[in-house]
């Protein structure tokens, strides 16, 4: 499952690296067998799985294990929490530029135009308040 | 030579490599072997001292080469006991050996081959593409149940069959089993069959005397015996070798041409068209005189005393299933075994993985086999002389841990 994720990963980094086009490929080729019902015969599952098992086998042998029982559980939760932070960022982005702020309801949520380092606001711009005094 | 196997690894430089604090064990030597200092030294000094082309030239860097190429080519007909140099032709694998004779031995339609159903894509593909092309017959030798060649079967079917051609691995490299040659190839030639033998798995762990086996023709490979990738021999009696045609042809194999004839010279430059690979020839010969000092017997005590240890405990696993005879001396270097609901490319990344010890998963190109029996593929360990028992234990250890993920 965690192709999926993987692949609109390495296809957006693939458009500035060659090196993640050819990761971004073995994902597709993965994501088509799966949605054919086919065995995924790319490495990137297995790499990814036998990776992350092995560095918590290292600390932990049964960290390692209970991991690699649910690996394909802790696959769909990631491309799950991925799809929804895609969501929420892109209609963030959206906002910023429709309205300035990423939170139209609550604009002092939006921590890039609200928070201490934030870019004041055009009602606030240090020139107007100059110009006022 | 005492054979001191921490002596020796020192030759190696991949032996001494470290990853994230562990060392590299290699124990996929039925894919290819570690090269020592004096191989990866005679190739550097190709390229080094006398880079220049063989047999072309008349200066004296040419000369150089052109001499140190049939010195290897003497030492090449010594490893095997071949009757003489011109039976010895340099290829690049065991693979374009095989080509070789089995595109260009003048074969006819309705001629018989007879092969066994573990062989090498290598010493299957070329005979069926033939069956396409020639119309040959393709006939295959089943092994016992338990993988070991099957004489009686052989004796029955070449009496039945009698086929022009007997063409068989001569050890696999599937499970590691070794077939009776020299009865095959007495059997073979009294009912009037030539016979070829893959050496690939036997060259590097064997001493191989043709002219005892009385076999006519041999390829083995050079990256599995120490020598430099792209390296081989094959192995042909010289009056056969006249019948054969080349693979290839261009510059180097011939005596002359005109626009519209060509002559080809003699064995065994006929076959060796274009430039050679000098600096894989120069690593090929030291690969052959470190072998030799070594000395068979020592290769094959030490690789079986591991492949005894690992087959001792993986016998306690009984999810754990052995390809071939249970007895490891009947597998030499080889063990290869598959795990009940693991995929052999997850047992082999996690022996990578968790104790860096490199081994080959997958169908090992003997798809055949495995899509007759119905198995997807096999993690396989394979040893040679520079492996360790202290690697052995490791490769126990991480097996273990390895089963314990189910």
């Amino acid at each position: 499952m965690l192709c999926v994720a993987a692949l609109i990963v390495f296809a957006l980094l693939g458009i500035f690296s060659v090196a993640y086009r050819k990761l971004a490929k073995e994902a597709l080729d993965c994501v088509l067998r799966r949605v054919s019902f086919r065995p995924c015969e790319s490495r990137f599952d297995l790499k990814v799985k036998s990776q992350i098992t092995a560095s918590l086998m290292k600390r932990s042998e049964k960290a390692g294990q209970f991991f690699w029982k649910y690996f394909e559980v802790f696959s769909w939760i990631f491309v799950v929490l991925f799809i929804v932070s895609t969501f929420y960022t892109g209609r963030a982005v959206y906002n910023l530029i429709r309205y300035k702020t990423c939170d139209p309801q609550h604009p002092q949520n939006c921590f890039i135009t609200s928070g201490p380092g934030a870019s004041p606001s055009p009602t606030e711009c240090p020139i107007s308040q100059l110009q006022n005094l | 030579m005492k054979f001191d196997v921490e002596k020796i690894r020192q030759d190696f430089p991949l032996l001494k490599k470290f990853l994230k604090g562990r060392p590299y064990i290699y124990f996929d030597n039925a894919c290819m072997s570690l090269r020592p200092q004096a191989v990866l030294n005679a190739e550097k000094e190709y390229y080094e001292q006398e880079s220049s082309c063989a047999g072309r030239s008349v200066h004296k860097l040419s000369e150089e080469v052109n001499r140190r190429i049939e010195q290897v080519r003497k030492l090449a007909a010594r490893f095997i006991n071949a009757k003489s140099e011109k039976e010895i032709i340099f290829t690049k694998n065991t693979t374009e050996g095989l080509n070789i004779v089995a595109r260009g031995w003048p074969f006819n339609e309705g001629d018989k081959v007879f092969i066994t159903d573990k062989e090498h894509n290598s010493n299957l593909v070329p005979w069926l593409v033939l069956k396409k092309e020639k119309h040959i017959i393709l006939k295959v030798i089943p092994s016992k149940s338990n993988n070991v060649f099957d004489l009686e079967t052989f004796k029955e079917l070449i009496e039945q069959e009698r086929p022009r051609f007997v063409s068989l691995g001569m050890t696999s490299n599937l499970d590691g089993v070794t077939i009776p040659t020299e009865e095959i190839i007495k059997i073979s030639h009294q009912y009037g069959a030539l016979t070829m033998l893959d050496a690939a798995q036997a060259a590097p762990h064997q001493k191989i005397d043709v002219l005892d086996l009385d076999v006519d023709f041999l390829a083995f490979s050079g990256h599995k015996m120490l020598g430099p990738t792209a390296t081989g021999i094959l192995y042909g009696k010289k009056e056969l070798l006249d019948k054969l045609d080349p693979l290839l042809t261009g510059g180097g194999n011939l005596e002359t041409s005109f626009y519209d004839s060509y002559k080809f010279l003699g064995a065994p430059q006929k076959f060796e068209a274009g430039l050679q690979n000098y600096a894989g020839i120069y690593g090929l010969g030291e690969a052959i005189i470190y072998l030799e000092e070594l000395g068979f017997d020592n290769i094959k005590k030490q690789e079986l005393e591991l492949n005894k240890f690992i087959t001792e405990a993986i016998s306690n696993f009984p999810q754990v299933k052995i390809i071939g005879p249970k007895d490891p001396s009947s597998r030499g270097g080889i063990i290869s075994f598959h795990i009940d609901d693991f995929d052999s490319r997850e047992v082999a990344l996690m022996f990578d993985q968790l104790s860096n010890i490199a081994i080959r998963s997958g169908q090992h190109c003997v798809h055949s086999w495995f899509n007759h029996h119905h198995l997807s593929g096999s993690a396989r360990a394979s040893f040679y002389f520079y492996n360790t028992l202290e690697e052995a234990k490791i490769f126990v250890e991480t097996l273990e841990k390895i089963l314990k993920l189910k």
